[in-house]
């Protein structure tokens, strides 16, 4: 939105403020004394999304609605990983959110980059594997024996999808 | 037009450490490979922020060392768990920051 601030009435009063570094209670400028909490905007270095096609120019059909046209335009660097770099995507074709060229710096071709998570339209969770997941993540040194199997064990995403989506989950792309 | 097409390892090297990270994914349509890439190259202390809330990739960011504060409204998994487990582990030990905003 490239505003600075956002006034927000509710927060006056709390201790919460006492925690952060964010916000601070400002009197109304107009008529200078009633308080609300002034929060700094949030400006994002990077915003990173995944979605369903994307053209090398940068424009980008996500395939399911979404909050990133409003997270784009905040940030500074806007990287979309995709299932598909198509030929030409245009606003009028897309499915739920469209991001124009304008908006986006940065395409890269990941297939199943979702995974285990599911994408919208493609392919589902994978539910074995997210057990696995919340099964390593109890502790720390079950999270790490997962990284290094399942993260630097693997030298980048293609050997990923060989190794760990398993065949029904690619059985769950629907072609268009 | 400029080709934006690049790696996933270029794509990541644009992430500096100490920086601030959006996304807006929960267990559907998380950046997974892009994140894991992140953690390849050992990026560090970023501060991340889920809008609305987030998932597995919030809980992934912790648990691999890549973010030192969270923003977000929540951390949920689904019917998997009832919360983010390296997320719940991080911050009741004070590994990490979270902070209510999103």
């Amino acid at each position: 939105m490239g505003v600075p601030y956002v006034p927000v009435l509710g927060l006056v009063g709390t201790d919460l403020l006492a925690r952060r570094d964010d916000m601070v209670v400002a009197p109304d400028p107009f008529d200078g004394k009633t308080l609300t909490v002034v929060a700094k905007a949030m400006r994002p270095d990077v915003a990173v999304f995944h979605a369903h096609q994307a053209d090398r120019q940068g424009n980008v059909s996500f395939g399911y609605p979404s909050e990133a046209l409003i997270l784009a335009e905040a940030s500074a660097h806007v990287i979309v990983t995709v299932e598909q770099v198509v030929d030409r995507v245009i606003e009028k074709e897309a499915i739920g959110t469209f991001l124009p060229s304008i908006l986006v710096d940065t395409i890269v071709h990941a297939p199943f980059g979702a995974h285990p998570g599911g994408l919208t339209g493609r392919y589902p969770i994978d539910r074995d594997a997210m057990a696995a997941y919340v099964a390593a993540a109890r502790d720390d040194a079950s999270f790490a024996r997962y990284l290094d199997e399942q993260v630097f064990g693997v030298v980048d995403h293609l050997a990923y999808v060989e190794r760990f989506v398993p065949d029904a989950i690619r059985a769950g792309v629907q072609r268009r | 037009m400029r080709d934006k097409l690049t790696t996933m390892s270029d794509a990541a090297s644009r992430v500096k450490s100490g920086s601030r990270l959006a996304m807006s994914a929960n267990l559907e349509r998380p950046p997974m490979a892009f994140l894991r890439e992140l953690a390849r190259q050992r990026v560090r202390e970023l501060r991340v922020i889920g809008v609305v809330g987030g998932d597995l990739n919030l809980d992934f960011v912790v648990g691999a060392g890549v973010a030192s504060a969270i923003d977000t409204c929540s951390v949920t998994m689904g019917e998997f768990a009832r919360t983010g487990p390296n997320f719940a582990r991080y911050v009741q030990a004070g590994r990490v920051r979270s902070l209510d905003n999103t």
